[in-house]
C-alpha cells in the first residue's frame, strides 16, 4: 500500500513537471508569435514613413509625397508639398493599414483620414519636414485591423 | 497481495510513462511545426523589411540569397511544409530574387 500511495505521489509529480514544461513551450511559442506581429507593425510604420518623406509616387502619394526637382530630376527629400499629402489614397498590407496623416504647421494641426477601418493596435510615426517651405511636423499613424 | 500491489503499481507506472513519452512527443512535433512557422514568417518579414528600405532609399537591387518568393508587394516563404507571407511598400519585379518598381523620376 505504501509503496502504491509512493508511485502515485511520484506520477503526479512527474506529470505536473511535464505540463509546466509544456505551458513554458507554449508560452515561448506564443511570444515569439507576438514579438513577430509587433515587428511587423513597427516595420511598417516606419519604413511607411520613411517612404513618405523620400520619394515621390504619382498614383499614390502615400508611397512618396516629396516635392519633384524637374530641374535636377530628383525628389526633395524631406520637403513635402500640401497638395501631395492631400492627394494620399489608403494603402493596406495584409490587417495592417494606413489610417491617417497628421501634420502641424504654424502650430495648427490638420488631419487626413485615409481609412475608417477598426483597428486593435496603432503606431505612430513622426517625422520633422518641411511642408511647402514651412518647419513641420508630420505623424502618419499605422493600425492593425481588429 | 503485496506484489499484486506493486505488479499494478508497476503497470500504472509504466501507463504513465507511456502517456508522458506520448504527450512530450506531440508536443514535440508542435513545437517543430511552430519553428518552421516562425522561421517562414521571419524569412516573409525580412524579405519586406529590405523591400520597403530598398524602396524608401531608393536602392533598386538585392543581390543576396534570400529565400523568398515575390509577386506584386506580396512575399511568401516555405520552411518544410510551412508558407508564411509578408507584404511590402513596394510592388516587385521579379519572382525570384529582390528587385524593386522603380519609380518614373529614378528612370
Amino acid at each position: 500500500m505504501i509503496f502504491s500511495l509512493d508511485a502515485m505521489i511520484s506520477f503526479v509529480i512527474v506529470l505536473a513537471c511535464t505540463l509546466l514544461f509544456v505551458f513554458a513551450l507554449n508560452n515561448y511559442a506564443q511570444r515569439a508569435e507576438q514579438g513577430l506581429k509587433d515587428f511587423e507593425l513597427e516595420e511598417k510604420a516606419l519604413l511607411t514613413a520613411d517612404s513618405f518623406v523620400k520619394n515621390f509616387d504619382e498614383n499614390n502619394t502615400i508611397r512618396g509625397a516629396c516635392v519633384y526637382d524637374a530641374e535636377k530630376k530628383r525628389v526633395r527629400t524631406n520637403e513635402l508639398s500640401r497638395e501631395n499629402i492631400t492627394k494620399a489614397k489608403g494603402i493596406e498590407f495584409g490587417n495592417i493599414f494606413v489610417k491617417s496623416i497628421t501634420f502641424t504647421t504654424n502650430g495648427t494641426p490638420e488631419t487626413i483620414a485615409l481609412s475608417s477601418k477598426k483597428s486593435s493596435e496603432c503606431i505612430s510615426a513622426k517625422r520633422f519636414v518641411l511642408i511647402d517651405r514651412e518647419k513641420a511636423i508630420i505623424l502618419i499613424q499605422t493600425c492593425r485591423e481588429g | 497481495m503485496n506484489t499484486l500491489d506493486a505488479v499494478l503499481s508497476l503497470c500504472a507506472l509504466l501507463s504513465c510513462f507511456a502517456l508522458i513519452i506520448g504527450a512530450i512527443n506531440e508536443e514535440k512535433n508542435n513545437v517543430l511545426e511552430t519553428s518552421d512557422s516562425i522561421k517562414a514568417k521571419s524569412t516573409a518579414l525580412s524579405c519586406g523589411s529590405i523591400l520597403d528600405s530598398m524602396f524608401s532609399n531608393s536602392a533598386e537591387e538585392y543581390t543576396q540569397s534570400i529565400n523568398c518568393k515575390t509577386q506584386n508587394n506580396v512575399l511568401s516563404s516555405t520552411q518544410k511544409n510551412k508558407t508564411k507571407t509578408a507584404y511590402s511598400i513596394a510592388n516587385t519585379k521579379k519572382e525570384t530574387y529582390l528587385e524593386v518598381e522603380k519609380l518614373e523620376h529614378y528612370r
